[in-house]
């Protein structure tokens, strides 16, 4: 029986092709890096912004570039806020990226937005006029290649992926959590950010896996293995 | 702690990757796909392209440019030449880049970085310029160089980033092609006056260059493209130099 379950698994995870996996069209976002990193990851994702594609799916990608007003605006527009929530309770995974991790949280400071509030919390700017120990001035964005520090060594979102690895960040805007155990890892700039929050099946990245090379990669990879 | 990126910048005409030397002798170095691969395996944190494409019509072979470029190679690209309208800047974020740069456009439509910015988030709106002395004032270049605008680029810096410009790319005239360093005191100056990334164009001919960039110019990000183009220098070298000399960059 226990080799049978073994077998059944390792077939599952060899065939990410069969598995649904949705990518949320909402207008704005690089749907298109993002679909072509999942499918270098060995999946072959669905570009939709359909109800009920998000109901039938096995994972769900919520990709995110521009404003939190504007990616909650067109999630409202399509009627997908509600479908959204609904699908974060199922305990399927959902990967929600920069912008699209923004929104997870209850409210954004960019445009007095309210978000999903799936993970509490809310979404700051960086001040003006940081300097970092070096007197390097800290820019609004933060744009660039950053280093991230692991806090949960053990999230299935990190399988192979060392401490210190660097992944391309762009952001005007940071995730704070209310929860401390929320935080999967960091970022130092300036002061320290939320570079990875997850809770239970939900995870949000603030970095783009898709722009952060073969590391990048990794995550959807790790992402996709979630799939139950 | 964020490092400074080195961004190779490939010219592209009808959609193969050129380079003009002080905007003249233009010749043929290659694929972009291919020279994007190339890059991004040497440790380019980014990769700009520009098209320089004449011919209005063959616009847009750049969005299919950009297409492929972006389904092989998942680093960052900002892509600029040509950009006018706020429909040109979304056909090319939606064949996936990352960051559009305007050039002439902005200076003749200021409204446009507005626009922009708006629409897609200040994050993907890059202004580019081209800047030359003239009469002890740097002054803004448009139309590749051609034309003098008589705007000082102080001023001009100052109202792109209050427009929501989210990051300048400096180009020095002065310094472009002639590969003894880049225009320390242009950045240094801009830097001074602005809170967003710039990143420094025009002059790079050896490691320490980019190492002054960064140190006496304060650029965020550093360009070059016929040093990288001709394998005069490896990014791999130069990051190397830089992280032995306390430059925080990407290790490959």
């Amino acid at each position: 029986m226990y080799i049978t379950i073994e077998i059944y698994k390792i077939d599952k995870t060899l065939n990410f092709r069969e598995l649904k996996i949705i990518i949320i069209d909402t207008g704005a976002a690089n749907v298109h890096s993002v679909n072509k990193a999942v499918i270098k990851a060995g999946a072959d994702p669905y570009i939709s912004k359909n109800k009920s594609d998000l109901r039938n799916s096995d994972a769900v990608i919520l990709p995110g570039v521009g404003s939190s007003n504007s990616v909650m605006k067109s999630l409202n527009n399509l009627n997908l806020t509600e479908e959204i929530k609904l699908y974060a309770r199922s305990g399927k995974p959902l990967l929600c990226i920069c912008v699209g991790m923004q929104v997870l949280f209850d409210r954004s400071d960019e445009g007095d937005t309210n978000c999903l509030g799936i993970i509490s919390g809310k979404v700051k700017k960086f001040s003006e006029n940081m300097m970092n120990e070096n007197g390097r001035k800290m820019k609004i964005p933060h744009i660039g290649w950053n280093k991230i520090k692991i806090i949960q060594k053990k999230h299935n979102i990190l399988n192979d992926i060392p401490n210190n690895s660097y992944f391309y960040f762009v952001h005007s805007f940071f995730c704070a959590p209310k929860e401390n155990n929320n935080i999967i890892a960091t970022t130092d700039y300036g002061i320290e950010v939320c570079a990875i929050v997850g809770n239970n099946n939900i995870i949000g990245t603030q970095f783009h896996p898709e722009k952060s090379g073969d590391i990048g990669i990794s995550i959807y990879k790790n992402f996709i293995n979630m799939v139950k | 702690m964020l490092t400074h990126r080195i961004i190779p910048c490939l010219d592209v005409d009808e959609g193969r990757v050129v380079k003009g030397i002080n905007f003249l002798n233009i010749s043929d170095v290659g694929d972009p796909t291919e020279l994007a691969i190339f890059y991004n395996e040497s440790g380019a944190d980014e990769l700009v392209f520009l098209d320089i494409t004449a011919s209005s019509d063959n616009r847009n072979i750049m969005v299919d440019v950009v297409k492929k470029v972006s389904s092989e190679v998942f680093i960052p690209l900002t892509v600029g030449g040509g950009i006018r309208s706020k429909k040109d800047m979304q056909n090319m974020l939606e064949a996936g880049a990352d960051k559009v740069s305007i050039n002439s456009a902005a200076v003749n439509n200021p409204k446009l970085i507005e626009e922009c910015a708006k629409e897609f988030g200040s994050q993907c709106v890059v202004v580019a310029m081209d800047v030359k002395k003239y009469n002890n004032h740097w002054n803004i270049f448009t139309h590749g160089g051609r034309k003098n605008t008589n705007i000082n680029v102080l001023n001009w810096v100052k109202q792109a980033t209050e427009l929501g410009a989210g990051e300048l790319l400096v180009t020095s005239m002065d310094t472009d092609g002639k590969k003894s360093g880049y225009d320390n005191e242009l950045l240094y100056s801009i830097d001074e006056l602005v809170n967003v990334p710039i990143i420094a164009s025009g002059g790079a001919g050896e490691k320490k260059h980019f190492y002054d960039a960064i140190v006496k110019g304060k650029a965020d990000a550093v360009l070059a493209a016929s040093l990288f183009h001709y394998k005069e220098m490896s990014i791999r070298d130069l990051k190397h130099y830089l992280a032995e000399n306390g430059i925080p960059v990407r290790k490959i």
